[in-house]
């Protein structure tokens, strides 16, 4: 089924192609909402409130631009406006310094999707939004500002925050396997 | 401390970007219950749009009936030309003897708009006497006990003209508020109105030359009052007593914090629907204009099923013995029973609300029927059963009054708005049997607010019932 017959079937209210859009586009959706939420449940709930939201607003896809992008970015506004939502109960994290030691890039690259997913998650939200939008998803800083609601410095010092945060954890991963090895 | 240098954003982008782990199972199964309930939503709005729609056109109908009683013709289709020449009256002709037109001169009834025009005499000579010099009078002078009016819908540009008739003999009488029998009367005939009067009489040649047998039987047929039927004509101001019972539908609607997913998921595989009815008493007051303002005592009541399974169900029983001397403890025996639990219980709670409700009846015939709306006050929330505890995770009862009740629901479910549509049918003049859908939505949670889950609830079914017309 293309994808032109499957936004038209799901127009329709065909319940078939409404779960065939869902198996097409569920693990990369999945995907960005792990990338976003603090954990699996979280994003479990992103991906249910994002795919219901698709399904709202299916009419107003203009078939302008890519259908994936177009979902995508419907997820990103979820997440987003989750996580926005759980910002008075935001946990304060507190920056934990760590021995230093060097991180060796390699180490990144060795890690699994999954692994890397688990680094992000453990991100303070702000940070997290911040990375996922400016280094992940390629939006700039203003952009991202705009998004969040937050100074487009704001944004910037979080990253680079975000980033020094990663860095720690990706070392400490790093020790703690060659330690095992 | 490192920090992660930029170009490892990019690992992470090709890494993280596409990536597509697969989704829990459940995600699907609750967008799909979702989809449905919106699809049903969906159904309940039309539905609810469709009852309006059937209202107003009811409306219409009969604002449209009546205005059509009043429209009646003594005789068949008029043509546009018909003002100056009454021969050009299509059938019947009217005979010299029966009819006679006024000159056009004599124009009469300047009242009348400029697209309907048409003459209008009294019912009794007295009146006629009594008429303006521009009214019409009977052309051959002779005194005459009644007139037949007629008016004739006619072009702008016609010229009214006026017939009168000597009535020879009296073959037919309706009081003029008695719309629909004229109606019913003259069905094929709309060019021509009945001018309103207490007694409206035709000709007998009129009748001989131009009505067909059919139309006679009806006339005979409609001149009839309506039997079974409660004038409200006569006495507009009236009380309905109601009363009623029947099969509901409750629509459960169940809400949770994002913390909160995985106990209310539980709920959901835990709870089911099951039967509901309700049933009520209802004093109505039928006003002017066939407004109504209905109270009463209204019932629901809900019912569903609660079913919990435990594979490694343990129970533990301790018998414990004790010296009746010095009441000590001698022995205790510890029996450990494992199995499974099969849990199943039916969740009942019902709902005593006050309604009060407008409405605006229509009616035709021995049927009729009346769309309401309004609020109704809750003045006694009972319930009884069990769900899976959110600190325990196994079955606890909430029934009110047991011992450790969990505290899920509130004890008065507030306001509701609702609205019902009834189509009734006269058995007796001041008897009628109705049937009535009816949609009821609880505006707030019945549950607690500490509660994870938000409950709500919206209630449709059927009334069958009785109603007793007193004054």
């Amino acid at each position: 089924m293309s994808e032109h017959e499957l936004i038209r079937g799901c127009l329709r209210g065909s319940a078939q192609c409404q779960r065939a859009l869902y198996e097409q586009f569920a693990g990369k959706m999945y995907g960005v909402c792990l990338r976003y939420a603090r954990n699996s449940s979280d994003a479990a709930d992103i991906l249910q409130e994002g795919f219901l939201k698709v399904y709202a607003k299916l009419d107003q896809f203009g078939h302008q631009g890519s259908f994936e992008g177009w979902i995508r970015r419907i997820m990103v506004n979820t997440a987003l406006r989750a996580y926005q939502k759980q910002r008075f109960e935001q946990e304060s994290y507190g920056y934990e310094r760590l021995p230093e030691s060097p991180v060796d890039p390699d180490a990144i690259a060795a890690l699994s999707e999954a692994e890397l997913l688990a680094v992000i998650r453990g991100l303070p939200d702000g940070y997290r939004a911040v990375f996922n939008l400016v280094a992940i998803e390629g939006f700039s800083h203003a952009e991202a500002a705009d998004m969040l609601g937050i100074q487009e410095s704001t944004s910037r010092s979080q990253l680079t925050k975000a980033r020094r945060w990663l860095g720690d954890q990706i070392a400490l991963i790093n020790r703690i396997a060659n330690h095992t090895t | 401390m490192e920090r992660l240098p930029e170009h490892m954003d990019d690992i992470f982008r090709q890494r993280l970007y596409d990536a597509a782990p697969p989704p829990p199972a459940f995600v699907w199964d609750n967008v799909e219950r979702e989809l449905r309930k919106r699809r049903r939503r969906f159904f309940i709005w039309f539905f609810s749009l469709a009852l309006t729609g059937c209202g107003m056109l009811g409306i219409w109908w009969v604002t449209n009936s009546a205005n059509q009683g009043k429209r009646s013709s003594l005789a068949h289709a008029a043509t546009s030309s018909v003002s100056a020449q009454p021969k050009q009256l299509t059938a019947p002709t009217p005979t010299k003897d029966n009819f006679s037109v006024l000159n056009p001169a004599e124009q009469i009834n300047t009242k009348t708009s400029s697209t309907t025009r048409g003459i209008q005499t009294k019912q009794s000579s007295k009146r006629t006497r009594n008429t303006p010099a521009s009214a019409p009078r009977v052309s051959n002078g002779a005194p005459s006990d009644y007139n037949v009016s007629v008016r004739l819908d006619l072009p702008k540009e016609t010229t009214p003209a006026t017939l009168e008739a000597k009535p020879q003999k009296t073959i037919f009488e309706a009081p003029h508020a008695d719309a629909l029998s004229f109606n019913t009367l003259f069905p094929l005939q709309p060019n021509f109105r009945v001018i309103p009067g207490k007694t409206a009489l035709l000709s007998d040649d009129l009748v001989r030359h131009s009505w067909p047998e059919a139309l006679k039987s009806r006339a005979a047929k409609a001149k009839k009052p309506l039997r079974n039927c409660y004038d409200f004509s006569k006495q507009p101001k009236a009380w309905l007593l109601e009363a009623y019972f029947g099969p509901s539908l409750a629509q459960r609607e169940l809400v949770a914090a994002p913390e909160n997913t995985p106990y209310l998921n539980k709920r959901l595989g835990s709870e089911n629907r099951d039967l509901a009815f309700n049933a009520g008493v209802r004093a109505s007051l039928m006003l002017k204009g066939n407004f109504l303002l209905r109270t009463g005592l209204h019932y629901d009541q809900i019912t569903e099923v609660f079913k919990y399974y435990d594979p490694n169900k343990l129970i533990l029983d301790i018998h414990e013995e004790y010296d009746p001397v010095t009441n000590q403890l001698i022995n205790r025996d510890t029996v450990r029973r494992y199995g499974e639990l099969y849990q199943k219980t039916y969740n009942r709670s019902g709902m005593l609300d006050i309604p009060a409700m407008v409405g605006f009846e229509l009616r035709k015939g021995r049927s009729g029927f009346n769309i309401n709306a309004g609020m109704s006050v809750n003045l006694y929330f009972w319930k009884r059963g069990a769900i899976i505890s959110p600190f325990t995770d196994k079955p606890a009862w909430y029934t009110s009054g047991k011992k450790n009740a969990l505290e899920v629901f509130r004890t008065n479910t507030g306001i509701s708005a609702t609205a019902s549509v009834q189509w009734f049918y006269y058995m007796k003049p001041r008897f009628r049997v109705f049937v009535e859908p009816y949609f009821k939505k609880v505006m707030r949670p019945v549950t607690v607010q500490s509660h994870p889950v938000e409950q709500r609830y919206g209630i449709a079914g059927l009334r069958f019932g009785l109603t007793k017309i007193l004054n």
